[in-house]
């Protein structure tokens, strides 16, 4: 009797996962590690942003975790507790965590590591991805050179890295389309993430008599100097900066995750999952610039407003120089 | 043409003359606070905590009241609060300095950043600004006049300082107690009581530094924000060996260096930043070896500093 029971109970469990064959979303738990605070007011921020979305679209349970240093053992500290606790997607969402999530993949072979900005991937489940942020900064530098008066644009920069020389290049593009007299400072402050640092760039570039101020960094720190020297804005990452300085915002480049996070869930919950390395542009809305205040130009908007669509229709990119500046650029790439 | 590039120049001068002057008070203030308590013989490696405690104080107070007196006033007690720690487990439980005055340091970057995490990215709209109202400076003597009152403070704060630790009777204790732990009991000072106000006023200082940040030099609240002038700000000390008017000098040194480094770049100078970041590190450690070589190692730092005090060992 007690061995029939038995059989049965294998014969049910054996049926129930026979039929359970299409996974559902709460066999998955996605954690993500951000490497600032979740409401920095840009990069982390709009990673975060996303994370709430993906709740939103697709119900999955998710977990975050804030300030983890750009460090292998910080970051295999805060995955494997997750992991412990049943998460198996996990969202990377700095460049730092690059060897640490290599490495964790392999041991990790049933969890999923997807990696922002990063390189490396496998062909089971370590991916890798990234937004062609060239584009709207492109965007922005049509705004950019149609305001300047003066004719001088500074650009406060992060580190002298592919990623970076690209948008800079990308924007000095748009300057020189509109405004081939105006020229792009760029003065490195070596730091992602250094209000200090940051103010002090910006207070050197205004010095020099720029008016309009862009930037690859995450604070709004370039914004605060530029409002208080009357000075114009572009920012970075997403518009929460802008309540920072209402008064020189411009407009921004920025990130939307959400999408892209919702697509990968799903393909991982639908067993489509494919390790790729995705770079997507402004067609897949990864990336865009944000709505233009009313100080730019009516001209100058709608000129944006048809690149855009050349850019999403893919009849226009901007080039793709990461080796030099272009010639409208002052500064150095290997400073 | 030539004129026009002139005046350039003169704007970018003066811009560092004004962003040396910024950086050197924050530097200094803090620096100062912890000279006093320093004297006393209670080393605070806590200066990054106290500094960031007062910054997040003074900010939050300043954005609900928009009272830059108050705002002043929260974030110099707070951070003095915040530095009474320190003295209970240094003066009252005699434990180690070091070991203390570092846990000062996480604790207060840790705890401003979860009271200030509502704060991040609020836009200030009270600002501290100059005490005389100077639009486009034109010359260094309305640079300085341009400066907001904390920066005069830090000078009366230096002239006082320097008064009260060699004229008074409280400074001659301060010393005597940094100096000679025995002695100064024996003479019935109230050893205790001394190096715990001299902790306090040490924190008070760090967190109108604190202060100086948020509401005028960089007037935005983030995590990080003090991102390391804590520790410049000891090295400072050693580089003033422990006298208030060498520690402006250097604190007008350590300054000049930071906002020199950005600046370099627009200059069309290609040289790295990093460079500039450890050049203040540097200059100090070259100091201590001038010192050992010329002075036999006689830096001005209090005997007994770092050492609590034990009545019952004498």
């Amino acid at each position: 009797m007690r061995r029939s029971w038995a059989v049965g109970l294998i014969i049910i469990s054996i049926l129930a996962m026979a039929c359970g064959g299409a996974a559902d979303v709460d066999d998955y738990k996605a954690a993500f590690v951000y490497v600032g605070p979740a409401d920095d007011g840009g990069w982390s921020q709009a990673h975060d942003v996303g994370r709430q979305y993906l709740v939103e679209q697709t119900g999955i349970e998710t977990a975050y975790t804030e300030l983890v240093p750009e460090d292998a053992t910080e970051f295999r500290t805060v995955a494997e507790a997750y992991i412990e606790q049943g998460y198996n997607i996990i969202f990377g969402t700095t460049f730092g965590y690059l060897d640490a999530m290599a490495e964790m993949a392999e041991e990790y072979p049933d969890v999923i590591f997807l990696h922002c900005s990063g390189y490396l991937k496998n062909d089971t489940n370590f991916g890798n991805y990234f937004g062609k942020m060239y584009q709207p900064r492109y965007l922005s530098g049509l705004a950019a050179g149609a305001m300047t008066e003066s004719n001088k644009i500074g650009y406060v920069a992060a580190f002298p890295i592919p990623e970076v020389i690209r948008g800079i290049n990308a924007f000095a593009t748009g300057v020189k389309e509109v405004n081939p007299d105006a020229t792009v400072e760029v003065v490195w402050t070596f730091t992602w993430f250094g209000p200090e640092a940051e103010t002090q760039a910006a207070n050197a570039l205004l010095e020099t008599g720029v008016d309009v101020l862009a930037q690859h960094q995450d604070s709004p720190s370039t914004g605060i100097a530029a409002e208080a020297a009357g000075a114009k804005w572009i920012s970075y990452n997403t518009a929460y900066g802008q309540d920072a300085a209402p008064g020189a915002f411009v407009t921004a480049p920025v990130w939307d995750w959400g999408p892209y996070y919702v697509e990968m869930v799903e393909s991982i919950i639908n067993d489509e999952f494919v390790a790729e390395a995705y770079w997507g542009g402004m067609e897949t809305g990864l990336v865009s610039l944000y709505e233009l205040t009313s100080d730019v130009p009516t001209e100058t908007a709608s000129l944006i407003s048809d690149r855009t669509e050349e850019i999403i229709s893919g009849s226009y990119d901007p080039p793709i120089v990461e080796e030099e500046f272009i010639d409208n650029v002052i500064g150095t790439v290997n400073p | 043409m030539k004129l026009k590039e002139l005046k350039m120049i003169d704007v970018q001068f003066l811009g560092l003359i004004n962003a040396t002057l910024q950086a050197a008070t924050l530097l200094f203030i803090a620096a100062l606070g912890e000279l006093i308590a320093e004297k006393s013989g209670v080393l605070n490696l806590g200066v990054e905590g106290m500094i960031s405690i007062g910054a997040v104080s003074g900010f939050i107070t300043a954005i609900n009241t928009e009272n830059l007196f108050l705002s002043i006033l929260v974030g110099i007690v707070s951070a003095s609060l915040f530095s009474s720690i320190h003295a209970f487990v240094t003066v009252i439980l005699k434990q180690d300095q070091t070991v203390s005055g570092l846990i000062l340091t996480i604790l207060g970057l840790s705890l401003s950043s979860l009271i200030g995490k509502k704060y991040v990215g609020k836009k200030l709209n009270t600002k501290l600004e100059g005490v005389f109202d100077i639009e486009n400076p034109s010359n260094i003597l309305e640079i300085i006049l341009g400066q907001n009152i904390i920066f005069y403070i830090a000078i009366i704060l230096m002239i006082v300082t320097a008064f009260v630790l060699k004229r008074t009777m409280f400074g001659r204790r301060i010393e005597a107690i940094g100096e000679d732990l025995k002695s100064a009991d024996s003479m019935g000072l109230k050893i205790g009581k001394t190096q715990f106000i001299a902790t306090c006023v040490g924190g008070a200082f760090a967190g109108l530094s604190g202060v100086y940040l948020t509401l005028s030099y960089v007037p935005y609240w983030t995590d990080g924000m003090t991102s390391g002038r804590g520790w410049i700000a000891l090295a400072l000390v050693i580089f003033g060996g422990w006298k208030p008017y060498r520690t402006a000098f250097g604190a007008l040194l350590f300054g000049f260096l930071e906002a020199l480094g950005p600046r370099l770049q627009t200059y069309g100078f290609e040289m790295s930043p990093y460079i500039v970041k450890i050049t203040p590190y540097v200059i100090t450690i070259i100091v201590l070896i001038l010192l050992t070589i010329f002075k036999n190692g006689d830096t001005g730092a209090p005997k007994n500093i770092g050492i609590p005090f034990f009545r019952e060992n004498r």
